[in-house]
């Protein structure tokens, strides 16, 4: 059997002669690419490793762009503390509260009235009973800060992977295929930057947010510290709005980025050789811009924990007494000059998973950037 | 060239419209009254509120009185302010935003462009680390808190700047610092990642072989690339700034458009708000359009039709 | 605003009494519906021209019309024919002339005969021999609400066979100039706060030819013309009002601050900034955060908080399952320390009835017996009543007998049945009314072993949702008197149609709250009015939770400031003490203490309604 497919890296055809063929060097750009027959049909991957290319022809089992960029990640010392970092800090916001429950007795909610006749309502400085301290109302704030990291990370979870998929598609589509389809979709774009979102989020709110919600949203809802009746406002609208717009700005830089890339030698080559629009888009181009676009989704991370507690003043978001690291932050520097620990703790905390978060993206940048293997 | 740029500026009139007319539609869909109160008003006070400001028309009828104000570039007086119009609040509070704005943002570019290229050509140095982590720095404090914590040690322990309000020099300087921190953050990381993405590229390879020295092949070809990522970011950005932010606007007490218009929204003051809306959509037209400009100046690959 | 126009009376800075302003000197007649003023010679507006008893005539006039469309019109409902203007009603006249009057009960009708001596008859007017006839029957203008409302009501029907309709014009408003200095208001019932309503920005005097000459632009710092102790020099919304001493003013030597700058900010802590760096004098009306409160008390001689007239309460949605049992609702009402919570609000003061504590102590006083007398009559005691503010027990108690019962569990308690999923606490959002809504929701989960879930709205969403009745069962609520007397809040519950946002509505509150309006005698009155907050207060419809408090710092050197509970502050009282020995020390018994040069002044103004009057 004899497959015609193409370079993955200069677009060059190619043929293999039959599926036990592994291996394929192009005669045009000197390339080495794996057959990847795992889809049915036979595909060709670049062989980024080297490790074939030194082996000369010799092929090393399981051995993949994915297995490979792993390794190096691993090779990267402060992506790999960023990695365990963010591990620490998932399950601590899992299963924190619930153990803090179980050994101290406080969540995140309770307020000491009924001891001293509320003499306890007040902040107290870090002490072995609260690690962290409490806040205005005597909550004890390690408690807290664990609770409102739940909502946190996954607001920034989500919006990272709205505008990797969204933002992403739409600037590398909008970049490519240019004239009326860009300028359509760069303008709608501008018009969604242009509408005021509070009032954006102020509709939402009052269209959605009725009491009728499916139990599962509700479970999920109580977990981020939502009201149980009140899911689909709570967690799905924030989503929601927070979806619509992590994506826009990352449509911007991956467009630019795709503008200047799409008349570069291995583009052009690859259209002459006739592969498809979708795959010239996505197999080509995006790869190459990955390095700004790792980075600028690492950097909507931050803006989308401030943004969620704006959206909490609007009544979206995570409900009281539940608060996020962006609301404790907000709280606490109100008070900075009398309780300073109400704002180093949360804010100590939300830096330390950005710093990491920031270190994993460059590791992974740099470990899946195909051009990259120096360190 | 001069076709595509007409073509993109006579669009920006209808678009401005249309995003107007849907913040109209959304500002309508909105519960509650730029009138309502604690209490309810007695009906025939609602009555007469709602005669006063024509809102007892039928609703398609209201919307094509505001359209052609609109058009007319009237957006009228504001609801909560009586004998204040739009246009003259929207040009009052302007130059006090865009002052912020505009030398936060060149401050930001300016250290972020030097830190970022920096970093980029000493991959993996300490200054690379040590740039980026400030950059992380600047992203994960947040503007809420790093205003007040300017305020309190510059003037309230040192006595050295005014914690608040618009005068001289010495008010901006905290404001701006605080602006430009996360743009300085966010361009420095941003033309990092451009740089090193242009400077393994074949076109950079292509230069170097041909023997140009490496401050050429830096600045006159690297950089025009690398920039990209921050030019596309400049847009949005920068109309945004010029409009305002509310957090700096507020802990610093300036009377920005910003905290205006989040004000107007709450406050259903929609002539207001309508204004500010048509204003910034034509902004960021405006500034995007200069940025697709740009990006044939800085890479000439980059055509439009 | 207050520093801008003159009223006919002005606040006390302290008690918000009214004291004479471009009035010298009234006079009320005996059955209380009439209001004779009389004006003092010189009081100017800032461009010169005299003020005048027609000037008042018109600026009052004008709040009224419809066009104008002023939300505060209907504060001043109790003028005779001022809603049926201000609501663009029709009079119905007879062929010959004369007017359909309004149908009356026979008890009204008593009422009326009894009322009728009037003195002071050498001022009568034709117009107020016009308005002391009984009240003509008034209907909508609209032909189609109007034969809706002939339908409702069809008594009226033969008597308005052949009638013509002829519109409530201004001039049938019951306030009038008998001539250049005299000014009179004809009530359609009597109304014992109206003085004190008189010093309200609604009844401050304007210029007519300026209003009339620049029509909505007439307030434009440009063209406006004032009639207070201040005039206007900018005004930036969203940034700064700025106002200079009117030298024209009609009391100027005592008017001391030169120029006043107000910086309107959002945000507590820049404002709390610029007075720590000296930047502002003055910081007022709830600013510093509760938090910062413990601190700043140490601050004797700057830092201050006062009781307002003002409450907090939770509205209940009696309409929903399962908040419609009353003692459902109780037993919440029941679980809140109310005592606590004001410690951790820091300022406030535990409320448990409806109407603020610390402000009306005459009303207090009539509400203490009434209490008393009812509820011994039904079996309870005042005591009993006034452990509310604080019962657990009898909270669990009350919801086991709706059928909810209270568990034990581990040292809390439980309630498994509850249905939670149809209760929420929705609130508009704030700092404060989130501690608060924290506090309770913890209250109610540890006292009753029931979780609320809490919700908040922006401010004008939630203003909509929760006049709709569209929230489930608790929802914050405030309420500022507009005056200084009960009425202002109990008047919330008033008619079927009530904006007590809650559902309630029960006849009896209305007769009741009828009754106190004609009753002259003030301790008859409140006695009355206490009644119907018993009666209210009974049916549960809303957990009264605190008084509120106003609190701020000044500097010891600005004086004649006070805390009062309206916070509305005369500022022609104000003044900049520069010999420190007269500063102000603590700033807590500035209530207490006389400051020689304002209570002078106060004195002097007071003189000429003593000397003249009665």
């Amino acid at each position: 059997m004899i497959k015609e497919l193409s370079c993955p890296k200069c677009s060059a055809p190619l043929s293999i002669g039959s599926t036990s063929q592994r291996l394929v060097v192009c005669s045009f750009c000197g390339a080495t690419s794996l057959v990847d027959t795992s889809g049915g049909e036979p595909k060709l991957r670049l062989d980024e490793s080297g490790v074939l290319e030194r082996s000369s022809g010799e092929l090393v089992a399981g051995s993949s762009l994915w297995r490979d960029a792993w390794k190096r990640l691993l090779k990267n010392k402060l992506a790999v503390f960023g990695m365990i970092v963010l591990g620490v800090m998932v399950a601590a916001v899992i299963i924190g509260p619930p153990i803090i429950r179980l050994t101290t007795g406080f969540t995140p909610d309770y307020i000491p009235s009924d001891i001293d006749g509320g003499a306890r309502v007040q902040s107290f400085p870090p002490s072995l009973q609260h690690p962290m301290g409490t806040d205005d109302k005597g909550r004890d704030l390690l408690a807290r800060v664990l609770q409102g990291g739940r909502i946190s990370l996954m607001v920034g979870i989500i919006s990272t992977i709205v505008s990797l998929l969204v933002g992403v598609s739409w600037g590398a589509v909008a970049g490519y295929i240019g004239g009326r389809v860009d300028n359509l979709m760069m303008r709608i774009v501008d018009i969604i930057y242009a509408i005021p979102y509070i009032l954006i989020v102020i509709v939402l709110l009052s269209v959605f947010g009725g009491p009728n919600t499916p139990d599962f949203i509700d479970a999920m809802s109580s977990f981020f510290g939502g009201a149980g009746n009140q899911g689909l406002s709570q967690i799905f609208l924030l989503f929601l709005a927070l979806g619509l717009v992590s994506w826009l700005t990352m449509a911007r830089v991956v467009r630019g980025q795709i503008l200047s890339l799409k008349n570069q030698e291995f583009v052009l080559a690859a259209k002459a050789t006739g592969v498809s629009t979708p795959a010239i888009i996505f197999r080509h181009l995006v790869p190459n811009a990955l390095g700004p676009v790792i980075v600028y989704a690492t950097l909507t991370v931050p803006s989308v924990m401030l943004t969620e507690a704006f959206l909490s003043f609007l009544g979206l978001g995570v409900q009281a007494p539940y608060a996020s690291w962006g609301s404790l932050a907000a709280d606490g520097i109100k008070n900075i000059q009398i309780f300073p620990w109400q704002l180093i703790f949360p804010g100590v905390t939300m830096a330390l998973t950005l710093f990491s978060l920031n270190f994993l993206g460059d590791g992974l940048r740099d470990a899946l950037d195909p051009q990259t293997r120096k360190f | 060239m001069i076709g595509f740029i007409l073509r993109r500026l006579l669009i920006i009139i209808p678009m401005a419209l249309l995003v107007v007319s849907v913040t109209w539609g959304l500002i309508r869909l909105a519960p509650g009254n730029f009138y309502s109160d604690e209490r309810a008003l007695p009906p025939a006070i609602e009555e007469n509120i709602k005669r006063k400001y024509g809102l007892d028309k039928p609703i398609y009828q209201q919307y094509l009185i505001m359209m052609g104000n609109v058009v007319r570039g009237d957006f009228g007086d504001s609801l909560k302010y009586q004998g204040q119009s739009v246009n003259e609040i929207i040009f009052r509070h302007l130059p006090y935003s865009a002052t912020i704005g505009v030398l936060a943002y060149l401050l930001a570019l300016f250290i972020g462009l030097a830190a970022g290229i920096i970093a980029a050509l000493r991959q993996n140095s300490a200054f690379d680390y040590g740039s980026m982590a400030t950059a992380m720095l600047g992203l994960s404090v947040p503007n809420f808190v790093l205003g007040p914590i300017l305020v309190i040690v510059f003037a309230l322990w040192l006595y050295w700047l005014p914690p608040a309000r618009w005068g001289g020099i010495s008010h901006l300087i905290l404001p701006v610092i605080t602006l430009a921190a996360i743009y300085a953050a966010y361009i420095a990381r941003l033309t990092r990642a451009g740089m090193l993405e242009v400077m393994r590229s074949d076109y950079i390879r292509t230069a170097r072989a041909k023997g140009l020295d490496e401050k050429t092949v830096l600045l006159k070809h690297g950089l025009r690339g690398g920039i990209i990522p921050v030019v596309s970011f400049t847009g949005p950005a920068l109309a945004h700034l010029l409009a305002g932010t509310v957090v700096v606007e507020r802990v610093f007490a300036i009377p920005g458009l910003g905290n205006i218009f989040i004000q107007s929204v709450l406050n259903r003051d929609e002539p207001l708000t309508l204004g500010i809306v048509a204003f910034l959509s034509i902004l960021i037209m405006i500034f995007n359009l200069a940025v697709d400009i740009s990006y044939g100046f800085l890479d000439p690959r980059i055509r439009y039709e | 605003m207050i520093a801008l126009y003159d009223g006919l009376v002005e606040y006390h800075p302290k008690t918000m009494e009214p004291i004479p302003a471009i009035a010298e000197r009234w006079q009320v007649s005996e059955d209380g519906t009439e209001y004779t003023f009389f004006l003092r010679e010189g009081a100017r507006f800032s461009n010169g021209r005299m003020i005048t008893a027609k000037d008042f005539e018109y600026s009052i006039r004008r709040g009224f019309s419809p066009e104008l469309a002023s939300k505060n019109a209907k504060l001043a409902y109790y003028i005779k024919n001022s809603e049926a203007y201000n609501s663009g009603k029709v009079f119905a006249q007879r062929l010959d002339g004369s007017f359909i009057l309004e149908p009356r009960t026979s008890e009204e009708r008593s009422v009326e005969r009894a009322k009728t001596s009037f003195s002071d008859n050498a001022l009568l007017t034709e117009r107020l021999a016009e308005l002391r006839k009984p009240q003509r029957l008034t209907l909508p203008s609209n032909e189609n609400k109007r034969a809706e409302f002939i339908e409702k009501n069809p008594e009226l029907q033969p008597l308005l066979i052949g009638a013509k309709f002829i519109p409530v014009a201004a001039e049938d408003i019951g306030v009038e100039a008998v001539d250049d200095r005299i000014l009179r208001f004809k009530l359609n019932q009597p109304a014992p706060f109206f003085l004190g309503l008189l010093a309200h920005q609604f009844f401050r005097v304007v210029d007519k030819e300026t209003v009339e000459k620049f029509g909505k632009d007439w307030t434009r710092v440009e063209n406006i013309v004032t009639s207070g102790a201040f005039l206007l020099k900018e005004h930036h919304p969203y940034d700064r009002i700025i106002v200079e001493k009117n030298p024209g003013y009609w009391d100027e030597e005592m008017v001391r601050l030169k120029r006043i700058e107000f910086y309107p900010l959002e945000e507590a802590t820049t404002m709390m900034n610029l007075y720590k760096s000296g930047s502002v004098d003055a910081v007022y009306n709830h600013v510093p955060p509760a938090a910062w409160v413990a601190n700043l008390r140490k601050f004797e001689d700057e830092y201050l908080d006062f009781p307002e007239v003002a409450i907090e309460y939770y509205t209940i949605n009696v309409t929903k399952p399962p908040m419609d049992k009353l003692k459902v609702r109780q037993a919440f009402a029941l679980a809140i320390d109310r005592e606590t919570l004001s410690k951790f609000r820091q300022t406030t003061q535990p409320l448990i009835d409806f109407t603020p504590e610390g402000i009306f102590p005459e009303y207090e006083k009539a509400r203490q017996r009434v209490y008393r007398e009812k509820l011994a009559a039904a079996g309870s005691s005042l005591e009993e009543w006034k452990s509310r503010v604080f019962d657990p027990e009898k909270a669990r108690r009350l919801l086991e007998e709706s059928g909810f019962p209270v568990l034990r569990s581990g040292n809390g308690f439980s309630c498994p049945t509850f249905p939670v999923d149809q209760v929420d606490l929705t609130y508009n959002t704030s700092e404060s009314n989130k501690a608060t809504a924290e506090f309770i929701q913890a209250q109610w989960k540890q006292n009753l072993g029931i979780t609320i879930p809490l919700k908040n709205m922006e401010f004008r969403t939630w203003l909509s949702e929760r006049s709709k009745l569209n929230y489930n069962g608790f929802g914050r609520a405030g309420w500022v008197g507009d005056y200084m007397d009960p009425n202002t809040f109990l008047n919330l519950f008033y008619t079927s149609r009530n904006d007590s946002s809650t559902g309630w509505y029960d006849a009896r509150f209305d007769q009741l709250i009828d009754a106190s309006n004609r009753e002259l005698n003030e301790s008859k009155r409140f006695e009355l009015m206490a009644e119907a907050e018993l009666l209210m207060m009974q049916g549960q419809p809303v957990i009264p939770l605190q008084t509120q408090a106003t609190n701020w710092v000044k500097k010891p050197y600005v004086k004649g400031l006070y805390p009062n509970p309206g916070t509305l502050h005369s500022w022609k009282f104000v003044y900049i003490e520069t010999d420190p020995t007269k500063w102000d020390r603590e700033v807590r018994n500035i209530m207490n203490s006389q400051d020689e040069w304002v209570y002078r002044n106060i004195d002097r103004l007071n003189a000429t309604t003593k000397s003249t009057s009665d």
